[in-house]
């Protein structure tokens, strides 16, 4: 049975213009409203990021389909221009289409290939700049697009025996073109952008997928030449070190999924997790092999790279940084050797490069800037987790007319893990 | 002057205005409280040096705000200590462990630092010590002395009543501390007691002692005329060589020594009102708000735990009058322990006129719509909190320095407000100059890791008698 969303929320317009509900045995029709949740970069005030409004259930594509949505992981979208903060001024439906519909004109992934403005160097930006969160800092939220539900119809023109079927449990790569907001109803115009789910994953876990996993996969992967470098630079007895900042969802999957990718020379590659905030130590420690340095923000930097480089024994080799800050990537310069490499989120690279790479170059370190990863690295990611081969954080599903709550309880590393919105319960 | 340093990798010269902005005289007004004049700083120095005197007495010490505990540390190292020592480290925000091999004139050492997790520091007593027991073992497995019986020294660096060279009991917790079953306990015995839990390690406590003591020790061992240990980092405490007999509370023979260390645990000075002539709306509220409301009202006026939030307050106060940040703040600005003590550090760091760090982290709190004049009046502020933190220091050393009457002595420093803040050594020689009677030459010396080796030189000292 579908459950309603309670319609009482402090962002709703005044008046409302769905239908009455239709009995669930007839299909939901063209001019049915559904609830969008839209999550902003969280600015200044926390409040100020998190917007829900009701929108046209969509189309179906004609070689596409519609997708209901059961569990979005919580992440937020790059805030694109000021106009989108007064969306609630907007008085009526046509007006909110239209300008749902120049925003998706612009087309571009949420985390790969956003129109760039450049902010000067001082750091007046022409986009609003985020502080320092302790969520962000710790790679709990972060800017992505984590949607897993049902497939609701399919196009007129899919074939009949394509691989996907109405009633399949799905998650969506988040391709150029995605909506910009989590609604109950998506559409997909190719049908090769969804990926199926076995039985054994839930959908909670499926939604974690296609954003914080796979960036994460796709930075280990990138990892990996430099480590098989180190390695067979170092000889047999040689190690490599790897730097992991942070214990929200990013770093939690980077640390599952480095820890399964290097297990056949465990001994060799050596973890250390820089933990944020206790909890996450105590996370951290849940793999044995795994190194645990607390970086304590209340600490003088140089009190904490002191600290890092004892815990490692010495200079580090790679970092891999999911904070988005000059700060998180100043001290994990510091933290790494001559010559090592930090792979950090290719939309925080590009903001932070300018600043840092005089300073990278005095002592020949390479920033790399890693995307979003492939459609088949995903496909491989569901098959790890649905084997158990790597298993998915710690996650809280929160019902979606939360996810302000939930927004600010992960500005403040409040939830252990992911925090998931759920649409629908489905499972 | 200490050279200032591009915290966080900023770029230079872009952000160089073509004028200097100054700050602005509504901030300039505001914040005349935070600035000590000399009549202000003289009749603290009078207050200080009767609590001091009055710690030191029999029949004074009970009612006695600054304690003066007597360390029963008798001798300062003379540079024939030799051996193997084990140190730990308790205090501040991270604990360790340390090995440290003594030769002539050379001094080989091995730590690994621990984490104390918020859990532990506020769980039991027993948590603790069976913590502190089990990063003992495993430092004593991976440096291959597990099967050995080595003298340990113990940094415990908060308040402490010490009966003997190794017996202490907890006066009260700080530092954010608020372990169970410890106050009023010696925690010698409580970590022997966790050693003996475990079983499988062998220590001899040489010594407990407290971080300024480390610091002082560690200091002498290369400079001779070392005689006063202060510790301004996460907490603020003195130490300094008593004449033993001026130590009435001294539990032995006073003449068989001519000097003692006296532990002063001056943090606490203030408790009893002393400090009203200088506390501000924001001390009281950093005061109400803590773990320990009513005490260590100087340490709270001083040391790195509590002096970016005297920082916070102010700006937020100035926001909500519209004196900053056109009067629009943050989340962030607005939530309590948000405002680090580096970030003074890093925004006294910027070099005059220039706010690269300052514009990164008021960037962090959400207030990139400050303008230069923002900045200027931030760092000003910054300015004045540090300033006065040192000059509050400077008086209490000035009151010791003229206490002992020695013609020329050193001043052991450490502690993460003195060895990060760009100023904080020129501000405190500066002024204790001015404070100190004519006639006597003094030095501030930074020590290099008090806690860790001074543990290991006390510990070597007490073995050098035995």
């Amino acid at each position: 049975m579908p459950v309603e969303i309670d319609a009482a929320t402090p962002y709703n317009f005044n008046k409302r213009y769905s239908e009455p509900a239709v009995s669930p045995r007839k299909p939901p029709i063209m001019n049915k409203l559904c609830r969008q949740v839209s999550i902003e970069s969280p600015g200044p005030t926390i409040k100020d990021c998190v917007f829900s409004f009701e929108v046209p259930v969509p189309d179906v594509p004609p070689n596409g389909a519609r997708i209901r949505v059961v569990c979005a992981g919580a992440c937020y979208r790059i805030r694109r221009s000021p106009s989108i903060s007064s969306v609630s001024s907007t008085g009526s439906v046509s007006s909110l289409s239209t300008e749902l519909s120049l925003d998706q004109g612009l087309g571009g992934s949420v985390v790969g290939s956003l129109p760039r403005s450049s902010g000067s160097f001082s750091g007046t930006c022409n986009m609003p700049q985020s502080p320092a969160h302790h969520g962000v800092r710790d790679g709990a939220l972060f800017p992505g697009y984590e949607v897993a539900g049902i497939v609701e119809s399919l196009g007129a023109e899919v074939e009949d025996n394509a691989a996907i079927q109405e009633g399949d449990r799905v998650v969506l790569y988040p391709y150029d073109g995605v909506p910009h907001g989590y609604a109950e109803f998506i559409i997909v115009h190719e049908l090769k952008y969804l990926v199926k789910i076995p039985d054994s994953v839930s959908l909670p876990v499926a939604a974690m997928l296609p954003t914080g996993a796979l960036l994460a996969m796709n930075t280990v992967f990138n990892a990996h030449q430099y480590v098989e470098d180190i390695l067979h630079q170092r000889g047999e007895n040689g190690v490599c070190k790897i730097l992991i900042v942070g214990t929200g969802g990013l770093a939690l999957w980077a640390m599952r999924i480095a820890s399964h990718h290097f297990k056949d020379t465990k001994m060799r590659v050596q973890l250390t997790v820089a933990s944020l905030k206790d909890e996450g130590f105590l996370m951290a420690k849940e793999f044995k092999t795994v190194n645990v340095v607390q970086w304590s923000e209340d600490l003088y930097e140089r009190q904490l790279i002191e600290r890092t480089t004892d815990a490692c024994n010495g200079e580090v080799d790679i970092v891999i940084d999911f904070g988005t800050t000059s700060r998180s990537l100043h001290r994990s310069l510091q933290c790494l050797s001559k010559g090592g490499v930090v792979f950090m989120c290719s939309e925080v690279a590009e903001k932070l490069m300018p600043k840092f790479s005089r300073l990278a170059d005095e002592r020949q370190q390479r920033i790399k800037a890693v995307d979003m990863g492939t459609i088949e690295q995903l496909q491989e990611l569901v098959k790890l987790v649905g084997n158990g081969e790597i298993e998915p954080p710690p996650h809280t599903v929160f019902p979606a007319e939360e996810a302000c709550k939930v927004m600010e309880k992960l500005c403040n590393s409040e939830i252990q893990g992911r925090a998931i919105l759920q649409f629908y319960d489905a499972d | 002057m200490r050279q200032t340093e591009q915290i966080l990798g900023g770029i230079e010269g872009l952000d160089t205005a073509e004028e200097q902005v100054t700050v602005s005289v509504p901030i300039r007004e505001r914040c005349k409280d935070l600035i000590l004049t000399d009549e202000v700083i003289a009749e603290l120095m009078r207050r200080i040096a009767r609590d001091v005197e009055k710690g030191l007495g029999k029949d004074t010490h009970k009612e006695a705000v600054i304690k003066c505990f007597i360390t029963y540390v008798q001798d300062l190292p003379n540079g024939t200590e030799r051996g193997e020592f084990l140190a730990l480290d308790l205090g501040g925000t991270n604990f360790r462990v340390l090995l440290i091999h003594l030769g002539q004139n050379h001094f080989d050492m091995q730590s690994k630092i621990y984490a104390i997790p918020q859990s532990i520091m506020i769980g039991s007593g027993e948590q603790l010590f069976d913590h502190i027991a089990e990063c003992l073992a495993n430092f004593m497995k991976e440096h291959d002395v597990y099967s050995h019986k080595l003298p340990l020294g113990f940094t415990f660096s908060f308040p402490l009543q010490q009966l003997g060279l190794t017996k202490g009991l907890l006066e009260t917790w700080t530092k954010g501390f608020k372990c169970s079953g410890v106050v009023g306990n010696d925690v010698v015995q409580l970590l022997k007691d966790a050693i003996k839990r475990r079983g499988d390690i062998q220590i001899q406590v040489c010594a407990i002692l407290n971080d300024t003591t480390g610091t002082l020790m560690s200091c002498a061992w290369k400079n001779h005329n070392c005689r006063i240990g202060l510790i301004v980092g996460t907490g603020c405490n003195v130490c300094y060589v008593e004449k033993t007999e001026n130590c009435e509370l001294f539990d032995g023979d006073v003449n068989a020594k001519p000097d003692c260390i006296v532990n002063t645990e001056w943090g606490a000075f203030g408790s009893d009102g002393s400090l009203d002539i200088v506390i501000t709306e924001y001390d009281r509220e950093i005061d109400e708000n803590s773990i320990n409301a009513g005490k260590q009202l100087f340490e709270k006026m001083i040391s790195g735990m509590y002096m970016g939030e005297l920082v916070r307050l102010a700006l937020v106060r100035f926001t909500k009058d519209k004196l900053l940040f056109g009067g629009q703040g943050s989340d962030f600005l607005f939530k309590r322990g948000n405002f680090f003590t580096k970030f003074v550090s890093e925004i006294e760091s910027d070099k005059r006129g220039s706010f690269i760090n300052c514009r990164e982290v008021l960037g962090e709190l959400g207030l990139a719509h400050a303008t230069e004049q923002d900045c200027a009046n931030v760092r000003y502020i910054c300015e004045c909190v540090s300033r006065r933190a040192a000059h509050l220091v400077s008086a209490g050393i000035a009151v010791l320095i003229n206490k002992m009457k020695e013609p020329s002595l050193t001043v052991g420093v450490d502690g993460s407000v003195y060895r990060f803040h760009p100023h904080f050594h020129d501000l405190m020689v500066e002024k204790i100059k001015q404070l100190i009677l004519p006639g006597i030459k003094f030095d501030l010396m930074l020590s290099e890791d008090g806690s860790g080796r001074g543990a290991a030189l006390v510990a070597a000292v007490a073995c050098r008698e035995n």
